[in-house]
């Protein structure tokens, strides 16, 4: 009769012991999943609240203005979202070739933080020969394309 | 034996309701939070689509780049917010609504006086509003 005693509370431990093994998988793995919901609830969020503007004239000197062949392009910050006053936020392509050398300058500020409103001056080293060309930046996701020609 | 089962039923049951109450909280949240983000993008559009911009005049005299641009739109813009590009550089200059004294508020109909100090005739002048809007022409 002892025995089945022994036997009954082996058996509740081990369903126990399981039991929690199974809740902790659940409960751990979950949490990962919701953290990463949360996490990339915020980066759509900053997507969609994230805009800009290229307001160069393209009337206007584009390339060259300094006779170093960098392209300048001013773009504004019309979104909701500050960003960054770094290049490795913006994403440059030139004729269809990734433009790696580009630099961006917040205009009237130095804070390292391009606000809404706010002007960036773009500058890029880009050799072009004369005719048309087109410039892509994206930034978080939200791309403007520019045409001008030399 | 019956009471094992009901004790790690009740286990896994427990940490299944705290399991769904941490999901549904993250997701109720982030639901949320997109949810808002995208309600600001439908009224950024919606004041960019009602936003105009009429460039009256622009001239340059005596070292003195001058334009007057009229809100011709229905949205009411931040003066301070407005860029001003003169040949492809920005330039901060003196902007004065027309009439208002003291005011960072450019109403729908009114129009803004801008002027630059510049050394030599420039050959393009815009104006940008906050949301992106543009006018622009030769001076």
């Amino acid at each position: 009769m002892a025995s089945v005693s022994v036997s009954h509370l082996i058996i509740f431990i081990a369903s126990i012991v399981v039991a929690a093994s199974v809740a902790g998988v659940l409960t751990n793995g979950v949490s990962d999943v919701s953290q990463s919901l949360s996490q990339h609830s915020v980066d759509v969020a900053k997507k969609v609240r994230t805009n800009v503007a290229i307001i160069s004239d393209a009337g206007a000197t584009v390339y060259n203005r300094s006779g170093n062949d960098n392209v300048t392009l001013l773009v504004k910050n019309t979104g909701e979202q500050p960003i960054p006053a770094d290049p490795s936020v913006v994403d440059v392509v030139s004729d269809g070739g990734y433009v790696s050398n580009d630099n961006l300058t917040v205009v009237g500020s130095s804070t390292g933080t391009w606000r809404p409103g706010q002007v960036a001056r773009l500058t890029f080293h880009e050799p072009l020969s004369p005719g048309d060309h087109r410039v892509k930046i994206v930034v978080n996701g939200d791309s403007e394309v520019f045409r001008f020609h030399t | 034996m019956g009471f094992s089962v009901s004790a790690s039923t009740g286990i896994v049951f427990l940490a299944a309701f705290v399991a769904f109450g941490t999901l549904f909280t993250a997701g109720s949240n982030g639901y949320e939070r997109v949810s808002n983000a995208h309600h600001d993008a439908t009224d950024r559009a919606l004041r960019q689509s009602n936003t105009d911009l009429q460039l009256d005049n622009v001239s340059y005299q005596n070292g003195v780049l001058s334009a007057n641009v009229t809100n011709v739109g229905t949205t009411t813009l931040d003066v301070n917010e407005t860029s001003v590009v003169v040949d492809n550089a920005v330039y901060t200059g003196t902007r004065t609504v027309v009439g208002v004294s003291g005011t960072s508020l450019w109403a729908p109909g009114e129009t803004m006086r801008v002027t630059v100090s510049l050394p030599s005739r420039p050959s393009r002048f815009d104006l940008v509003s906050p949301n992106g809007v543009s006018v622009g022409g030769a001076v």
